[in-house]
């Protein structure tokens, strides 16, 4: 077996395929597909497989073998959120900061750092750590306005759309003043006026229920 | 019946390449510098090109895309929707596109 394209395919029916495989053979086989990309995208489809699993050691372990990408950051959120929903919290803290780490995220685009942020953000959100995610969401919304400066439309627009996704996830937790302070700041118009239209759709509904 | 190319820049062919919000996927009428590839995707139209005119996307592997002409977040801007698919499901599917375009 040579190409990637088989190597992928056998990695793929070893995860579907078996409910309690070797975890070593998936790793072993992901790790040997040579084009980069495809490589990281093996090794993520099997740290969620052994999240899935409940073996977090071992997802740990693997997100390690990941090159400096997104995938590698989108693996140690993965296994974050499974430590924080068994109640491992320091433990979870700790793999969300290495998520984010300036030194990983320096390989990714603007938006794409801004995007990671909000996702960690809404984790930390979840299990109540509000500070650090409120933290972790101005530094987003910094990044993303970085991102919006850029000379290329289309990374800017991106990054407006990041910030649109965080305002309007701010009015979803009724949060209104952050979410218009965070959408009025948007460059981009078409972006600015669709999520301020939703921000006042959802203060509307809100007075509704009051 | 107007035939376009439409091109998504990239810097990279996996799902996570792909910024994806309610608006869909922007996409440039125009190929993009400052990336290291520019992804065609072929769409067609019928009629005048005016705010809100959709396009049907043409690739065989991205069948049941749609295209909407959106001027409004930028010159030559269309976003690229997949109404039967989830957002994940849109990334993998670009994805898998990208990667049999380009590489």
């Amino acid at each position: 077996m040579n190409s990637d394209a088989e190597k992928i395919k056998l990695h793929r029916e070893i995860l579907q395929g078996r409910e309690k495989p070797e975890s070593f053979e998936a790793v072993s086989l992901a790790l040997s597909v040579r084009d980069n990309e495809d490589r990281d995208l093996c090794l993520l489809d099997t740290i969620q497989w052994l999240i899935t699993n409940e073996n977090w050691q071992q997802a740990y372990g693997t997100a390690q073998l990941i090159s400096a990408s997104y995938e590698k950051s989108e693996a140690l959120q993965a296994v974050a959120n499974y430590l924080a929903s068994i109640g491992h919290l320091e433990k979870a803290f700790s793999i969300f900061d290495e998520a984010i780490s300036p030194s990983l995220m320096q390989h990714f685009a603007e938006w794409q750092q801004a995007e990671i942020l909000h996702k960690t953000a809404k984790s930390l959100r979840l299990i109540k750590a509000s500070f650090k995610a409120d933290e972790v969401w101005k530094k987003a919304i910094e990044i993303a306005q970085k991102g919006e400066e850029s000379l290329n439309l289309q990374d800017s627009l991106d990054s407006s759309s990041v910030l649109a996704e965080i305002a309007e996830n701010f009015a979803a937790e009724e949060r209104f003043e952050n979410a218009l302070k965070t959408a009025q700041e948007i460059k981009n118009i078409g972006k600015r006026e669709r999520v301020l239209l939703q921000i006042s759709e959802y203060s509307e509904r809100v007075k509704r229920v009051a | 019946m107007i035939t376009l190319t439409l091109y998504r820049g990239l810097n990279g062919t996996n799902p996570s390449a792909f910024r994806l919000d309610q608006d869909g996927v922007s996409l440039f009428e125009q190929s993009l510098s400052g990336y290291k590839y520019n992804l065609p995707i072929r769409a067609i139209y019928r009629g005048e090109k005016i705010s809100g005119m959709l396009a049907e996307i043409t690739e065989p592997m991205l069948k049941g895309g749609i295209a909407e002409y959106t001027p409004q977040f930028g010159e030559g801007h269309w976003s690229l929707r997949f109404p039967n698919l989830s957002g994940q499901e849109i990334k993998n599917l670009l994805s898998k596109y990208a990667k049999d375009m380009l590489k």
